[in-house]
């Protein structure tokens, strides 16, 4: 019961967020804060594995990751292959064919792990304003 | 002769096998008090727990833990080995698929496990590594080199297993309560991930009424994963009597890498009422990270689980997992809520089958849920 108890007081005390997310649309923040611990992982794009060619595992290599693939077109998110694989991971897209930006044969990202909507805000954000590697 | 036989060929088998699975090797903390151990290192050589087991540990995975006994012993008892040397492997195929609005419905088979340990000792010193291919759901493009890994290699000093050690190598820094299941948010975020093992020097003192462990630590300079920071990690755990079995512990751990700084500090506690086959646990952490180049910029977040386990027979074991993790408190919406239900046969010594579904639930209200649905079969040798 003790536990439960903590438990709840936990969940309420971490629910108290402020609705407006002034985090900074800037690179070397949202590379470590959102790409880093989600993408950057044993079996996906980090040091270990670099699937699909692809390293997230420091700010400068996740930058030259994304526009060496073509997968940002700064200032046009809603031109990015990123954010249509992230979104698609949130949507239940996948299941619609829907994959990379509406082709099929790519999974949608992070496989069964989707993002948060604000952390994908976020990322579009830094897009939008142009996509440096600041 | 025949023995000597039936030892090489299991063991090439073995090793052919590990050259095709890995993933991760742990220790099962539902165990503490449940089976009337009490410490970690009971039944494994590493002074927390994972890994390798010992003798005791081998006796108690046939005596205590498999509904129909068998032998835990090497090979199941078909070899003996010198006192001084210890091999073992752990073998893991599994399959999962997640659905919901947020899984991609994708079923997969695939080799999660194939590590095989080696372990010698001499007097108060000993070496120990795992090696063998790392596992993954799913393969796609990654070049054969960088399935090869070793999560565990270290030397140690220890006199006894009850009493002070120190040892250096690659290995997880101890903290909290140390779960097998990688995924959990007090591991996944925490920087206990899948390979996320740091080198490092321990030190620590192991006894019943309780164990420290002082570490520190540096990335893996070829194949850092995760948080690639250096730093140190303090865990303590201290246990007594409350209407049975009780323990309570703190932990703290500090990592600074040149993109940023990461500070977690949190409790655990466990309990296991007397007369009974349950254990509850819980974890709860919190992680101050700030970011270079960006002055003022700071982020709180909070990872915490708690755990019911029961033995309803002899070789069953149940879990019921409640965790979130909030990977901001000052943003709305990035908070990741998920219930497991798992369950764990160990039929006879040697070989172990699990099952779980897992519901896991994104943001408040609104945000995509998946629902994990996955069944392993572990052998180890």
């Amino acid at each position: 019961m003790k536990m439960l108890v903590l438990a709840g007081l936990l969940a309420t005390a971490s629910s108290c967020a402020a609705d407006v997310d002034d985090r900074p649309p800037r690179w070397s923040y949202i590379s470590r804060a959102i790409i880093q611990p989600n993408c950057a992982t044993a079996s996906c794009h980090s040091s270990l594995s670099a699937t699909a060619e692809l390293r997230f595992d420091t700010a400068d290599r996740g930058y030259a990751s994304l526009m060496e693939e073509g997968l940002v077109v700064p200032g046009a998110p809603d031109q990015s292959e990123l954010i249509a694989l992230l979104r698609a991971a949130g949507t239940g897209e996948v299941e619609q064919g829907l994959r990379r930006g509406g082709e099929d044969g790519d999974e949608a990202m992070p496989p069964d792990a989707p993002l948060p909507e604000p952390d994908i805000d976020l990322i579009a954000a830094w897009i939008a304003a142009g996509a440096e590697n600041d | 002769m025949r023995a000597r036989l039936i030892f090489a060929v299991l063991l090439l088998l073995a090793l052919a096998l590990s050259a095709i699975f890995s993933r991760d090797a742990g220790a099962y903390p539902q165990f503490q008090y449940t089976t009337g151990n009490v410490r970690c290192n009971q039944c494994h050589y590493a002074p927390a727990g994972g890994g390798l087991i010992n003798g005791w540990g081998r006796e108690e995975s046939a005596e205590t833990l498999a509904t129909f006994g068998g032998n835990g012993e090497l090979l199941h008892g078909k070899a003996s080995l010198p006192p001084w040397l210890g091999l073992g492997a752990d073998l893991r195929a599994a399959t999962t698929v997640t659905t919901g609005e947020g899984g991609s419905g994708e079923p997969h088979v695939f080799p999660m496990q194939a590590d095989l340990y080696v372990r010698a000792g001499h007097g108060a010193w000993s070496v120990y590594a795992a090696a063998g291919l790392k596992g993954a759901v799913r393969a796609e493009s990654e070049g054969a080199a960088s399935w090869i890994a070793s999560r565990e290699h270290y030397v140690m000093w220890r006199k006894r297993a009850v009493g002070p050690y120190a040892r250096a190598g690659r290995f997880y820094a101890p903290h909290g309560l140390r779960p097998v299941e990688h995924p959990l948010f007090v591991r996944r975020w925490l920087g206990f991930g899948a390979f996320e093992e740091t080198y490092g020097i321990s030190a620590g003192w192991v006894g019943d009424r309780g164990e420290a462990h002082a570490t520190g630590f540096v990335p893996d300079p070829w194949r850092a994963v995760g948080d690639q920071g250096s730093g140190g990690a303090l865990t303590g755990e201290l246990r007594f009597a409350a209407a049975g079995d009780a323990a309570l512990g703190a932990q703290a751990r500090l990592s600074v890498a040149d993109e940023g700084t990461r500070l977690s500090g949190g409790a655990l506690a466990k309990w296991h009422p007397r007369g009974t086959r349950l254990l509850f646990a819980a974890e709860g952490d919190l992680v101050r990270e700030t970011f270079a180049g960006l002055p003022g910029e700071e982020r709180l977040q909070l990872a915490a689980l708690v755990a019911a386990s029961w033995f309803p027979a002899r070789g069953v074991l149940i879990d019921l997992y409640l965790e979130r993790f909030v990977e901001d408190l000052a943003v709305s919406g990035v908070e990741r809520d998920a219930v497991w239900l798992q369950a764990h046969w160990f039929p006879i010594a040697h070989l172990e089958a699990v099952a779980f579904v897992r519901a896991q639930l994104l943001g408040v209200g609104d945000g995509p849920e998946t629902v994990t649905a996955f069944f392993q079969l572990h052998y180890w040798l």
